[in-house]
């Protein structure tokens, strides 16, 4: 394998490239234009869709597929707007290699090789909607060639769509169910590992109708690269022509990364439970008496372990007050315990009857008092 | 046992100072109790200080002002009873024979801006005027006692406070009840001016033996003997409050007065004066029955007969309280306060009354009550 193109430096994808991509291959995953998804799933802002740096790309390869063959991508990580991207292109006997980096660091791998080398029979799965009709048309391709930088590329009547094109198709599907919903993985952690796509007897056409089905293959569980456990699965979409015959075959392979653990589970409160809301305080089983909060150890100072319980939810209000507009009481449960905690549900009646309740308040924090009967 | 006296007591004004006055308002305080001793700070044998603002500085710190003689000095703090903890443990030093004189300084003036009520908001999730508002909800609904009453309490201590050079809060002209009741609600059923103001300042008192006293003697005073110095901290009782600010349970004041009671040997009913901690106008009701001024629910009607206030001793046999204003009118940093009350006990006595009474609480909490009497020169 020798270098037959220097580095070609392609300026940077931008928003706007997003925006244009998303309308032209139909790709409207939010975690590519929702920034506030992007910050919930931990990520800087909105990341580029693969298929969009792919869809760039390709277009150095195609040449090598024209009569049929496999071009195969690995999604190797995030390309960010804006940030410079680089592509080498290597060129053998039997093919041909492009790696792109951002900024030094490879982002995407993609191979193309002459031949047809997977069986021509639709792998296993469940359908993710009824077979359909689709026709290529010359505006969707002029459409997608504008958005992946090859506005240049033939786009006429019977002119040869992009390698990767059959991502397009599915917006032809008559189920309008959402193919990440359909995949059930959460949006937040997921990614888009690689893509294949396998052309037989030469690229789809503008003006050709074919045949559609998408088959979602089982979900695989692996170990990732960088640890951590990851959840996997192969959305493929077999494009046949009308008598049959395999033109395409295009498998996609999403992931679903582990959930974050980097963030730590919110402590138990010290004397809060919920559903349903109690106090918990601790009893003397030797002399029947019960404390709020929760101690260790016996009131007489003999050390006897105390026994945690669950305080009964409802009282009688013994006193309150009001302070800047927030209410406070005391409150008398049947174990002999006096509560002082924020009153809720005025007016107050010393002498009536008041109900526990608490909520969570985020970060660890709770919320509780008493509610007026 | 080897009896405990006043020597001498002195104040500096209670109120609001500037930032780092606490070496200012220790040098005025001390000088003046040790001026009335009739000794100087080489006499000092140990020295006990107490405060409980956390910007303030440390006792070692400002004792400087007064020299640096190598005498014991131990830093004392137990919230707002830090002042009578630091004479408390004083007497027991003097009492041991490990000293013949000790000068006690309480003093509260912070270094560094930091609100004490977000110090004291801090120790628990009920901020302690809404506590103190609740035990008057609550006494409200037991004893049917009326807003009239705890602002009757407060317009008398405000009036104390008017005669009291050194007092956080000196109406010009007399206040009344309507006054008080017209005051901003802070937590209801309790009205700004019957609450604390808190406050910066500094007080002290000279303590010394029988020898000390002869030998600083100032011809033709009376002498006011220590009686009894009673601490207790909080015993379980049923429906007990473990978190927070607390003072309570009002229980404890009632078995801490009984042992100062046992110790001095006299009973409430010998009592001229009382000083105790009405930091909200409520607790003077509450403590005026717990250590026996009367029986239990009868503050009411006692207070509407002008029990309590100037001539209560003499029209019905019940002591004056908090003649110098109190917590609430003469101000409430919670080093000196404790130190001020004896300051007032000892200048009563000198002016005829026989037996006072100092009463303090901590939060937490503590119960400190001490008995003070009048006696023949030694």
């Amino acid at each position: 394998v020798a270098d037959d193109r220097p580095t070609l430096e392609l300026s940077p994808l931008t928003i706007t490239d997003i925006v244009r991509y998303a309308g032209a291959s139909g790709d409207f995953n939010p975690i590519h234009h929702d920034p506030d998804l992007a910050a919930e799933a931990g990520q800087p802002g909105v990341f580029v869709m693969g298929m969009l740096t792919a869809g760039v790309v390709t277009p150095y390869l195609e040449d090598v597929v024209e009569q049929g063959g496999v071009v195969e991508m690995r999604f190797l990580e995030r390309v960010w707007p804006g940030h410079p991207l680089a592509v080498q292109v290597h060129r053998g006997a039997d093919g041909a290699v492009a790696e792109v980096s951002s900024g030094g660091k490879p982002v995407l791998h993609v191979t193309a090789r002459s031949g047809a080398e997977t069986a021509a029979d639709t792998p296993g799965g469940t359908s993710l909607c009824d077979p359909y009709t689709w026709v290529v048309e010359q505006g969707a391709v002029r459409a997608f060639r504008e958005a992946t930088r090859a506005a240049d590329a033939p786009s006429g009547p019977s002119a040869a769509a992009p390698a990767v094109f059959a991502v397009t198709a599915q917006r032809w599907r008559n189920s309008g169910k959402d193919l990440v919903e359909q995949v059930g993985f959460d949006v937040t952690r997921m990614l888009h590992g690689s893509s294949t796509f396998e052309l037989r007897g030469g690229p789809l056409r503008v003006g050709e109708t074919y045949e559609v089905h998408e088959i979602l293959t089982p979900v695989k569980e692996k170990v990732g690269r960088r640890g951590g456990r990851m959840r996997s699965v192969d959305v493929v979409t077999d494009v046949r022509s009308p008598a049959g015959e395999l033109r395409c075959r295009a498998t996609t392979r999403l992931l679903e990364l582990e959930a974050r653990t980097d963030e730590p589970a919110a402590p138990e409160h010290p004397f809060v439970r919920l559903d349903p809301p109690k106090l918990l305080g601790s009893r003397d089983d030797e002399t029947g008496e019960t404390y709020f909060p929760p101690r260790e150890l016996s009131v007489d100072g003999r050390l006897r372990p105390l026994r945690t319980v669950e305080l009964q939810a409802t009282g009688v209000l013994h006193s309150w007050t009001e302070l800047a507009d927030v209410a406070y009481g005391q409150v008398d449960l049947p174990e002999g315990v006096r509560v002082q905690a924020q009153l809720n549900g005025g007016p107050h009646v010393i002498g009536d009857s008041y109900t526990f309740e608490a909520a969570p308040t985020g970060h660890g924090t709770m919320r509780w008092g008493y509610r007026h009967d | 046992m080897t009896d405990v006296y006043v020597l001498g007591a002195g104040m500096a004004p209670f109120g609001k100072h500037p930032l780092g006055s606490a070496p200012r308002l220790v040098r005025e305080a001390a000088l003046t109790a040790l001026a009335d001793a009739g000794c100087t700070f080489a006499d000092i044998g140990t020295v006990f200080t107490g405060s409980c603002h956390p910007a303030s500085p440390r006792g070692v710190y400002v004792m400087k002002e007064l020299g640096v003689t190598g005498a014991p000095l131990q830093h004392v703090e137990n919230a707002s009873a830090s002042g009578l903890a630091a004479i408390h443990a004083a007497a027991h030093a003097i009492r041991s024979g490990e000293a013949e004189t000790a000068l006690v300084v309480g003093f509260d003036a912070p270094d560094f801006p930091m609100e004490v009520q977000d110090v004291v908001d801090r120790e628990g999730h009920i901020p302690p005027v809404a506590l103190f508002a609740m035990w008057a909800h609550r006494r409200m609904h037991e004893h049917g006692t009326k807003p009239e009453h705890f602002a009757a309490v407060a317009a008398k201590n405000w009036n104390y406070a008017r005669e009291n050079p050194f007092a956080a809060r000196r109406s010009p002209k007399p206040v009344t009840v309507e006054q008080v009741l017209a005051s901003r609600t802070v937590a209801t059923p309790l009205h700004s001016m019957m609450c604390t103001a808190w406050g910066d300042g500094a007080a002290a008192v000279v303590l010394g033996t029988k020898d000390a006293i002869r030998r600083f003697r100032t011809p033709g005073r009376p002498a006011v003997r220590l009686a009894a110095s009673q601490l207790q901290s909080e015993t379980y009782t049923p429906g007990h409050v473990f978190a927070g600010a607390i003072v309570g349970p009002p229980e404890m004041t009632r078995s801490t007065a009984r042992a100062a009671y046992e110790q001095a040997g006299v009973g409430p009913t010998g009592l001229d004066t009382v000083q105790v901690h009405d930091a909200f106008a409520v607790e003077e009701l509450v403590y005026a029955e717990l250590l026996g001024l009367c029986g239990d629910g009868e503050a009411e009607y006692w207070l509407d007969k002008g029990a309590f206030g100037p001539g209560s001793r003499q029209r019905l046999g019940k002591p004056e309280m908090s003649t110098d204003g109190g917590l609430i009118a003469r101000g409430h940093p919670g080093g000196p306060t404790g130190v001020a009350q004896v300051w007032e006990t000892v200048r009563r006595l000198r002016l005829g009354d026989r037996i006072g009474l100092c009463q303090m609480l901590g939060a937490g909490s503590v119960c400190f009550v001490q008995i003070y009497e009048k006696v023949d020169a030694p």
